[in-house]
């Protein structure tokens, strides 16, 4: 590994150093009219909701008073938001959003996507299986639920994708850590878990 | 009372737990990726199932531990295990890559504890003084404290960009407003789904946000840990503290300010720090900054540790929370029925200095552990982000679920967790938000009341008869000013 060079160092030490955001880097002008649109039509949607807030009293205890400002000031912001980028040149490129400009552009969309989609089925599955199955182990009652059957599956899977170890490996790690993880909270701290009492 | 809580504090069983929380602390902060707000978030959970006190000296060790953890890794293989290790990181690895590795760790771990007892300290001596002043606080007052909050979190988390942080903080605001409102019982963007009518728990959305967020974030990139280099041996070096005392105490300050600000954190504090002591550095000194200074890193430790203390004032004095971090501490004290705020005092006697106390006990269990820990850290570092990552994903949806024992936070979570990655991945900051849907419900009934007791006065008397009230009110005004036009330029 080669020693980094001078300047190299001196500007990561520099003076805006202490200014720094902690997703500065993420932003890019394309990013930012994108998020501009979605987050003014957002806040419109907002505006009109509180406006068909009934009002039993007064103007100033309508339930709709706050949730109005919100909306309005974040449209404000948005619009903000959205010509600083256009100043900046966001107008141009808008077709490479997702793809380019950002530091975590090593990440893979097809990999966040597939993750994404694993994650969501996980616990729609959880929420829809009714398992339970309890049984005792040297005098002691012991259970297994939804949580436990259909996570280890989806974690083994996630571990394949994601760590590519064999697949006897990746079920073996997910197993012992949901079936450790599930005991720490139902029989360790009495924590019923989802899918079981 | 004092004696009371310090005997329960120094309980052989509490101070396992506490040891156990530490440890653990440091081992998660030192993983590459693994935040202390995100260990707060998944703690949450587990905390249920704890009494009261255990909770308490449990997570504030982790609390402690973390974040110190995250030095380990910036200074052994420059990656930073937590955020505010990245000034660390820049001076920490050149030293480490000289062969004064284990000389570099042993100047944060004394810089850590340092920060910490300062921190604790000040907490101490302004918690009174907070408490006696937040009693005078009205609705005014406390609609204007809250939007502070979420107003200044958003600029001190965004950088150059505040207005990204203040979209995130309003955006948090609107989850806030969903169900039923305090004073009518008006369903508000409930869309007739009756589940909604509760409203949206903030644990859910902050594990959601630190938890899934991160690793849909983390997970699908592809960046292998370099190998790690020999330690040496670490041993805090007294003389260098000594010689950078001065330094550490300054450092310390500006950590327990920043960290009493709202939604500012471990990371904006040791940055600020940072570049404060580079500006005051003398000339020699300051030559070394960026290529390996025991200075820079007692700059960036004190201040990060001296958060933890300062996180607490304000979480613990009107149940504003200093950090995202904070923020879960304040939701496991709330499932415990601890109503933290102006009358903490009067309904909860003792437990200020049992808080205290476990800070207190933290930290010398950090201090000692950390030089334990430090080359049994350098193993784990072995171990794949793609094999850690995904283990916490159980852990999310038990996390999420046990608070209320309700599924539907599973999906609040998950649905959290979405939001928050792609708002990371368009540049915006997460905490604000998280400070919104906690501190949302307060200002819009504080709001309202506070209209309704204003009704026909003019706005001179309203600022006249309402002086902290007026203070407030120029501190807003001046945050978003500060914002909009002197960042900018």
């Amino acid at each position: 590994m080669s020693p980094e060079p001078e300047d190299t160092r001196s500007e990561r030490a520099g003076p805006e150093l202490g200014r720094r955001g902690e997703e500065e880097d993420a932003s890019t002008p394309q990013r930012d009219l994108a998020a501009a649109v979605a987050i003014a039509a957002f806040a419109l949607g907002v505006m009109a909701f509180a406006l068909a807030l009934p009002n039993p009293g007064s103007l100033f205890t309508a339930p709709g008073l706050l949730p109005f400002l919100t909306g309005l000031t974040l449209f404000a912001m948005a619009v903000g938001l959205g010509v600083a980028a256009v100043r900046a040149g966001g107008a141009r490129g808008l077709g490479g959003i997702l793809s380019s400009g950002a530091p975590d552009s090593d990440a893979h969309p097809g990999r966040a996507w597939a993750l994404i989609g694993l994650l969501v089925a996980m616990v729609v599955v959880i929420d829809a299986v009714p398992f339970e199955v309890r049984f005792r182990v040297a005098g002691r009652a012991l259970e297994i639920g939804t949580f436990e059957v259909v996570s280890i599956p989806f974690l083994a899977v996630v571990l394949r994708l994601f760590w590519r170890a064999s697949v006897l490996r990746c079920l073996l790690v997910a197993a012992v850590a949901v079936v450790g993880f599930a005991a720490a909270f139902r029989y360790g701290f009495n924590i019923p878990l989802p899918g079981s009492g | 009372m004092l004696w009371d809580q310090l005997l329960l504090a120094l309980s052989p069983y509490l101070l396992v737990v506490c040891l156990a929380g530490t440890t653990l602390g440091i081992l998660w902060g030192a993983m590459p990726g693994l935040s202390t707000t995100m260990a707060m978030a998944l703690l949450i959970g587990l905390s249920t199932g704890m009494s009261q006190d255990v909770a308490i000296m449990f997570m504030l060790g982790v609390f402690t531990g973390s974040v110190f953890g995250g030095t380990i890794t910036a200074v052994l293989i420059n990656i930073p295990g937590t955020p505010d290790a990245v000034p660390t990181m820049i001076e920490g690895y050149p030293l480490a890559r000289r062969g004064e590795g284990g000389l570099a760790l042993g100047t944060a771990i004394g810089a850590s504890f340092m920060g910490n007892w300062i921190g604790i300290l000040l907490l101490i001596a302004l918690i009174p003084v907070i408490l006696r002043l937040a009693l005078e606080f009205r609705s005014w007052e406390m609609f204007l404290l809250a939007m502070w909050g979420i107003a200044i979190s958003g600029t001190m988390t965004a950088g150059k960009r505040p207005i990204k942080g203040w979209i995130s903080g309003w955006i948090g605001l609107v989850f806030a407003f969903v169900g039923l409102e305090p004073i009518y019982g008006v369903p508000r963007y409930t869309f007739d789904v009756a589940i909604l009518e509760d409203g949206i728990s903030y644990v859910p959305v902050l594990i959601g946000l630190f938890g899934l967020a991160e690793i849909l974030r983390v997970l699908p990139q592809r960046n292998p840990v370099g190998i790690p280099e020999k330690v040496g041996r670490v041993v805090p070096p007294i003389s260098t503290l000594w010689k950078h005392a001065r330094v550490a105490v300054r450092s310390g300050l500006i950590g327990t300010i920043i960290g009493a600000i709202p939604g500012a954190g471990a990371n904006v504090a040791s940055f600020l720090s940072y570049d404060i002591g580079r500006r005051r550095a003398s000339p020699e000194e300051r030559a070394k900054w960026g290529t390996g200074s025991y200075q820079a890193i007692v700059c960036s430790e004190a201040a990060s540790n001296a958060n933890i203390g300062g996180s607490m004032l304000p979480t613990l004095t009107l149940g504003i929370p200093g950090s995202a971090a904070a923020a879960a501490f304040l939701a496991a004290l709330e499932l415990k029925n601890v109503v933290v705020g102006p009358t903490l005092q009067i309904e909860h006697p003792g437990l200020i200095y049992f808080i205290y106390f476990a800070l207190i006990i933290a930290n010398f269990f950090m201090y000692g552990m950390a030089i334990v820990l430090v080359k049994p850290c350098v193993k784990l570092f072995s171990l794949p982000q793609a094999l850690l990552m995904p283990l916490i994903v159980p852990i999310c949806v038990l996390g999420a679920y046990a608070a209320n024992l309700s599924y539907f936070d599973v999906y609040v979570m998950l649905g959290a967790g979405l939001v928050g990655y792609g708002l990371r991945r368009f540049g915006f900051p997460l905490a604000p938000m998280v400070l919104a849907v906690i501190l949302g419900p307060l200002a819009d009934e504080n709001l309202r009341r506070a209209l309704v007791v204003f009704e026909g006065k003019s706005w001179s008397a309203i600022l006249i008869e309402h002086p902290i009230g007026t203070l407030l009110l120029g501190v807003v005004l001046y945050t978003f000013y500060d914002g909009i036009f002197r960042r900018r330029s």
